[in-house]
């Protein structure tokens, strides 16, 4: 069974208001491996935030499954498989749920009953991730957005999950800062094996990413790798270093036609 | 909103704010009871000193208590007064219908005086020297016997706790309404009672509204994060009780023992 995908979402779809014919989702299929990352981007409105909510649970859909390890989350099984995933969402302010730093981060673990000394190192190693272990003893209301998300990450990093889903949980921090956040997650994902999704509209941030799924309106437009979606999706806007790669190929430049991530193409670039 | 003292944290470093939180609320609670119980001036007095001394420990100063007492002053002198000329017994200055005052009256207005003042310096103690999430912590641990009767201690704890941590936050928002209402020429205390009434009307409504759904939010994310009603949870906040805090109780034990002595030997 290792083969298996940890996520297998299949066919669904989802409508807010059941009188009428406006689907949120509609047929949406997608699998995710064990230690696979991916990037959703689309249009504001396009049901990403939507996707995020049906695959935490909050939402069910009106048609079809969401599968994790093999098991169809449901009412019964909801609670079980929460367990292995950890999300943060759109807005940092309403996801502070303690009085100071520290204790928002342990809330997830002390409802999963894990031990004092066990929360403790596990707090101030997720804190140390993301930079924020001097505010530990700081309230939300001392904390500046950035901040706040940085927080709401290391929520989720002290939980350890098997599948981590980050609905624009970047847009707040400073450039210099989300590279080095998303080289973190990078290695937690190959040194722990987890899977992310990250819903986004920054597309520099899609390099990090190891495949992309793009919705419009509602409805998958395409998955596959950046390199596959951006060489046949030429209305999309590309990431800064494929569309340098582009312009210098317009300019009579000699560069291989393919899409490059950043390094590639300093790699070549510098040959 | 500045001038309210009484349930404001001060933060500080004394004797008073490391104390235990719990040891802070048993000894307040068990010392505003045992005020009742003082019936001599020599009692007054001892108890009195002694709040004085705990006051001083918090290494806050005086102003700020007296600060604290200021909204309450003539509801307390009336309430005395109340007791002065109600009160008949022992040597009789004036009497006019059914007022009289009397040395007995004099005393017992002194002693209700006192009282209250005495309260709310202790109480304001209490509250100035422990953080709000402390003295939830403290009231959940104290109520923690509850639990077996099926009361939801935990889940009124966490209640308590977010609402305090939402203070600042819908203080923040009412800042913002009010400013974007000014934005649009709104002037707010002008105008009769009733037109500053009706001014309030556009403030409440939006901070209802965005205090609704804020509240949706967090319930979603305390749900994903496994929060469930009753259910056992660990605590990363830990109560710890020192030498100190033990100490802070017997002192009450102490200060029985004199107030008994005193109505029993002074009468
Ligand atoms: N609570 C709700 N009730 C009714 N309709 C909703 C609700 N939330 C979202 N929608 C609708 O569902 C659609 C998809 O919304 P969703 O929030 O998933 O978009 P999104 O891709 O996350 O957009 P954004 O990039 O702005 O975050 C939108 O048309 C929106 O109007
Ligand atoms: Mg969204």
């Amino acid at each position: 069974m290792t083969d298996q995908p940890l996520l297998s979402v299949c066919d669904i779809s989802f409508r807010y208001d059941i009188t009428q014919d406006v689907y949120a989702l509609s047929a949406i299929s997608f699998d995710l491996n064990r230690g696979e990352s991916l990037a959703v981007i689309g249009d504001n409105g396009s049901g990403k935030s939507t996707l995020a909510r049906l695959l935490t649970g909050l939402l069910s859909p009106e048609k079809g499954a969401i599968y994790l390890d093999g098991v169809e989350l449901n009412e019964g099984s909801k609670k079980m498989l929460r367990r292995q995933m950890g999300i943060v969402f759109q807005n940092p302010d309403n996801q502070f749920i303690a009085t100071s730093v520290e204790d928002d981060v342990a809330f997830g673990l002390e409802n999963l009953n894990i031990p004092y000394e066990q929360m403790r190192s596990r707090v101030d190693e997720a804190l140390e991730l993301v930079d924020m272990y001097e505010y530990r003893t700081k309230d939300p209301s001392q904390l500046s957005g950035g901040q706040k998300q940085r927080v709401a990450l290391a929520g989720v990093l002290a939980l350890k999950p098997e599948l981590m889903i980050f609905d624009e949980a970047f847009v707040m921090l400073d450039p210099m800062s989300r590279r080095s956040i998303l080289e973190t997650l990078r290695r937690i994902q190959s040194e722990l094996n987890v899977s992310i999704i990250s819903i986004t509209h920054d597309r520099d941030e899609i390099e990090f990413f190891d495949s992309l799924l793009v919705l419009n309106q509602g409805e998958r437009v395409m998955r596959g790798k950046p390199a596959e979606v951006f060489k046949q999706m030429s209305s999309l806007k590309p990431p800064f270093a494929e569309q340098l790669r582009r312009d210098l190929v317009d300019a009579g430049m000699d560069l291989p036609d393919y899409y490059m991530s950043e390094s590639e193409l300093v790699d070549t670039l510098c040959k | 909103m500045k001038s309210l003292i009484l349930g404001r944290y001060f933060p500080n470093d004394s004797i008073i704010h490391r104390l235990d939180a719990r040891a802070k609320l048993v000894a307040a609670l068990y010392f505003i009871g045992l005020l009742f119980f003082i019936d001599h001036g020599l009692g007054y007095l001892f108890v009195g000193l002694f709040t004085l001394g705990v006051m001083y420990l918090t290494k806050i100063r005086l102003s700020v208590f007296i600060k604290g007492v200021r909204p309450l002053i003539f509801l307390i002198l009336f309430a005395a007064m109340m007791r002065v000329l109600f009160t008949g017994g022992g040597e009789v200055f004036v009497s006019w219908g059914p007022f009289t005052i009397s040395s007995q009256g004099l005393w017992v207005g002194l002693f209700t005086f006192m009282r209250f003042i005495l309260i709310i310096f202790i109480s304001t103690v209490l509250t100035l020297s422990t953080k709000p999430v402390d003295l939830t912590d403290a009231i959940n641990a104290l109520l923690k016997p509850l639990r077996k009767l099926g009361v939801p201690v935990d889940d009124f704890a966490l209640m308590l706790s977010i609402s305090l941590r939402f203070i600042p936050n819908l203080l923040d928002e009412t800042q913002r309404v009010m400013d974007a209402q000014r934005a649009r020429g709104v002037i707010f205390g002008e105008g009769t009672i009733v037109e500053q009434m009706k001014k309030l009307v556009p403030i409440v409504l939006p901070l209802f509204a965005s205090s609704l759904n804020r509240a949706e939010e967090m319930a979603d994310v305390m749900d994903v994060k496994n929060y469930q009603s009753g259910e056992k949870r660990t605590h990363f906040r830990q109560l710890t009780w020192h030498t100190s805090d033990s100490i802070a109780l017997l002192m009450m034990v102490g200060l029985t023992a004199v107030v008994i002595v005193v109505n029993y030997t002074m009468v």
